[in-house]
């Protein structure tokens, strides 16, 4: 496990291999951040990518209070709503009524969502909460999200139809929503 | 949830396109019920994340390159430009009906093929996903030991690079955070500058500049705070053997100082003056020539550069430090703390950002314009035909703005108190407020409609809208500007998004609202409803406190500057101090003998002004009631 506050004192002195480190070690929660409310995946990755040219930018300004994670989810979350703001406007433009409604609501949405820390913490209570489905339910979530197998694929696979595959994760994630929310409101409480 | 409705989100989160009839029950069901559409963007949240987690791992090296890469192109002067960033935009810029992320994604899943799964497949798939997860979850956290990661990563190329581009920070000794920063703020290191983020650290000698609608809070660690306001520059701010010291080359700043050591002291510096502060609350305007000094609790010493002419200022007074004047430390407002007025009762009130200037709008179907420094007449703003029921200041004190019953608004030049533009609408209007940045001049009135001035043209702006309110009474941007609030007759407050005027909230109510008011930093919202003063949570729209103990409807709700204090007034002739925390009432004020309309809050200090029926304009100074 390398030293992180050594990597960082490294990379804000201009070492890019210390900072290509440090965007290893934090890539994967920056861009669950920001996968969050940004669907389009190439584009969470065009973000954060700005998010780690951003943060090497001004990482003299960093001053350890915070943990590093934080700190970048706080960039990551700039970077974020300025997309999103900026797409509700184009959509507004471009789009019918649904896509707008859409798109404004979203901003709504990541803009009462959004704070780094309570995002931090629903991504670790969703780990824990991933680990706790019973095993079809996580089989399911494990192909369709982490390998990347579609709703028809999984159809396809297990003689169902598309529509029920559909709602079966909507249901799983019901239940990984709800379980979230306790295990927040119990860290609150 | 019904199910039809279910299926239908699914479809849309799977990324596929919709039948223009199922977007629009889609919509329907998504607008008429904000519960549904909470927990269906809570679920796509969640999807995105589930989907963000599970590609967290599977190009991390790939993407750490791609950082490290677009380091290099940035450090070489070129200019990178992303791939899918390029290709989103010319997506945009070809109008493609769908969006820019169902198409790709559309496109990505048309890449995948189906097939069906052999068991020794599924049995791979199995296992690769156990692994997978694996490292998921173990990223998650920290990063992958070698054994558990699907192959050893690439060792990573250093890229030749310049060092960062700004002087490194953390070299310097530092002084106090900047506890919260809002808007366009900018911290200069060694005349290097760069955006400013809440929780950063103030090194030695650093210094801030603050945008338009930009704020900051400075945290000492002894304690001392200070709110830095808009169109502020501090030049420095240090920390030494002889004590703190912050040049203020223009703008304002509100402090409260904790007790420093005699020998070591607080100072201020201004262009043309210099405050020694030991212990104290005090606010600060600070232009090129001249400085205002306003004290709510202790004593500041204020000393003038060009003459060494020197004042000690306490607790209730103020001094202006200009040109070579006489330096004379007053009380704010009228001797007694009252004006007394033969304009028939007063609706409406507003201060000049400088406080120099107090305009009423009164029943004589003028505007009076007060300076609050020199006891002399008013100045009369003649134009209206009716009441003038709202009075506003532009941001930057060059303008003014009336709004009467006589279906019309008009535009003032503040110096010379001179018509600039008479605004004709179809309803007596009830409020008036400049946008933020003050091209523009947003009246309410009971034709149930919003309607933007440009105030350079007077011309009426095409961005108009229905307030969802009925009747529309009270009407005020958030200090930030970023939020507009909208009271009317419907007994709602409508929360904007103040940029594009979208509805971003509604606090539902049933009794008519007269005034609305944020507090400083956003988080709360006080509302005259009725008999009751009530206070909402900006952001979760949750009502936090219902006061109740006016007895006829409140007039007006403004919130104190450190927000801790609502202040009502009322048609049952009291002035009300309520503790925000308790929703308790801890004051209640009668000098006033009729009903009191209008009541506004003084830019520096603790001092306030409500007016009414009574003919009297009274200034109050709220710390006394607090102690």
């Amino acid at each position: 496990m390398p030293d992180e506050a050594k990597l960082i004192e490294q990379a804000t002195g201009g070492s890019v291999e210390s900072f290509s480190e440090l965007v290893a070690l934090h890539q994967g929660r920056v861009r669950a951040y920001i996968g969050r409310f940004v669907r389009n995946p190439d584009i969470v990755d065009d973000l954060a990518q700005e998010v780690f040219i951003a943060a090497y930018k001004t990482l003299n300004t960093y001053n350890g209070d915070a943990p590093l994670g934080i700190w970048l989810i706080g960039i990551a979350r700039n970077r974020a709503l300025t997309y999103i703001r900026d797409e509700s406007r184009r959509r507004a433009r471009e789009s019918g009524k649904f896509e707008t409604a859409m798109a404004e609501w979203r901003v709504e949405d990541v803009e009462r969502h959004s704070d780094a820390e309570t995002c931090d913490q629903e991504l670790s209570a969703m780990e824990s909460c991933i680990k706790n489905l019973p095993e079809n339910s996580a089989r399911l979530i494990r192909e369709h999200y982490f390998n990347s197998r579609s709703s028809v694929e999984l159809a396809s696979s297990l003689g169902k139809k598309e529509s029920s595959i559909r709602m079966t994760l909507l249901r799983i994630r019901q239940s990984l929503r709800d379980c979230i929310e306790t295990r927040l409101s119990c860290k609150g409480a | 949830m019904d199910e039809h409705i279910q299926e239908l989100w699914t479809q849309y989160l799977s990324g596929e396109d919709l039948a223009p009839g199922d977007e629009r029950e889609l919509l329907a069901a998504l607008r008429a019920d904000p519960d549904l559409r909470a927990k269906l963007f809570a679920d796509e949240r969640l999807d995105g994340m589930l989907h963000a987690a599970g590609r967290g791992n599977e190009d991390a090296d790939s993407f750490s390159r791609s950082v490290s890469d677009r380091l290099a192109a940035e450090g070489s002067g070129r200019k990178f430009i992303s791939g899918v960033r390029k290709k989103v935009q010319v997506e945009a810029e070809q109008r493609q009906p769908a969006s820019s992320t169902r198409t790709t994604r559309s496109l990505r899943r048309s890449r995948r093929s189906i097939e069906a799964w052999s068991p020794a497949a599924l049995a791979v798939a199995a296992i690769a996903a156990l692994v997978v997860l694996g490292i998921v979850f173990h990223v998650m956290t920290q990063k992958p030991p070698p054994d558990v990661a699907e192959k050893p990563p690439e060792k990573i190329q250093p890229v030749p690079l310049p060092a960062p581009p700004i002087a490194p920070v953390a070299t310097g000794k530092i002084i106090g955070k900047l506890a919260k920063v809002e808007g366009d703020v900018v911290a200069i290191v060694k005349e290097k500058r760069s955006p400013a983020i809440s929780g950063q650290d103030i090194v030695a000698d650093q210094g801030l500049e603050l945008g338009a609608n930009a704020y900051a809070n400075v945290a000492l660690p002894d304690g001392t705070r200070i709110d830095v306001k808009p169109r502020t520059a501090i030049r420095q701010i240090a920390d030494n053997e002889n004590g703190k010291r912050i040049v203020l080359s223009a703008g304002s700043l509100d402090a409260s100082v904790a007790k420093q050591l005699p020998d070591r002291p607080l100072i201020i510096e201004t262009p043309n003056a210099e405050l020694k502060v030991i212990g104290t609350k005090f606010s600060v305007l600070a232009a090129a020539a001249s400085t205002r000094l306003d004290v709510r609790e202790g004593k500041v010493r204020l000393t003038r550069t060009a003459d060494n002419a020197a004042v000690e200022v306490t607790s209730g007074q103020y001094v202006l430090a200009e040109g070579t004047l006489e330096l004379s430390v007053r009380k704010f407002g009228p001797p007694g703390g009252v004006i007394t007025t033969k304009t028939g009762p007063i609706d409406s009130l507003a201060f000049s950002p400088d406080g120099r200037w107090l305009i009423a709008g009164c029943y004589d179907n003028n505007a009076h314009l007060y300076n609050t420094e020199v006891d002399e007449p008013p100045r009369v703003l003649v134009g209206h035909n009716a009441r003038v029921r709202s009075v506003a200041f532009s941001h930057d004190g060059k303008l003014l703005a009336t709004g009467s019953w006589d279906k019309s608004a008009i535009i003032w030049d503040a110096e010379t108190a001179k018509p600039l533009f008479t605004l004709p609408c179809r309803g007596n209007i009830w409020a008036v407020a400049f946008t933020p940045d003050d091209k523009a001049l947003l009246t309410g009135d009971f034709a149930k409609r919003l309607r933007f001035w440009d105030t350079r043209t007077g011309d009426e702006l095409p961005a108009g809208a229905d307030p969802k309110v009925n009747e529309v009474l009270a009407i005020e941007y958030s200090p930030s500007g970023k939020l507009l609030a909208v009271g009317g007759t419907k007994g709602n407050v409508v929360l904007y998004d103040a940029d594009w005027l979208k509805e971003r909230r509604t606090l539902k109510g049933e009794l008519v609202i007269e005034s609305v008011s944020f507090s400083h930093d956003e988080t709360m919202l006080a509302v005259a409803a009725g008999n009751d003063v009530r206070i909402w949570n900006v952001a979760t729209g949750k009502l936090l406190q219902t006061m109740t103990g006016h007895s006829q409807s409140v007039r007006c709700v403004r919130f104190s500057h450190d927000d801790a204090t609502v202040i009502s007034v009322s048609d049952d002739t009291t002035v009300k101090l309520w503790e925000v925390t308790s929703g308790n009432c801890f004051a209640t004020l009668t000098g006033h003998k009729d009903k009191v309309n209008g009541l506004a809050i003084a830019p520096f200090g603790d001092v306030f002004v409500t007016a009414g029926a009574g003919q009297t304009i009274r200034f109050w100074h709220l710390d006394k009631f607090r102690k």
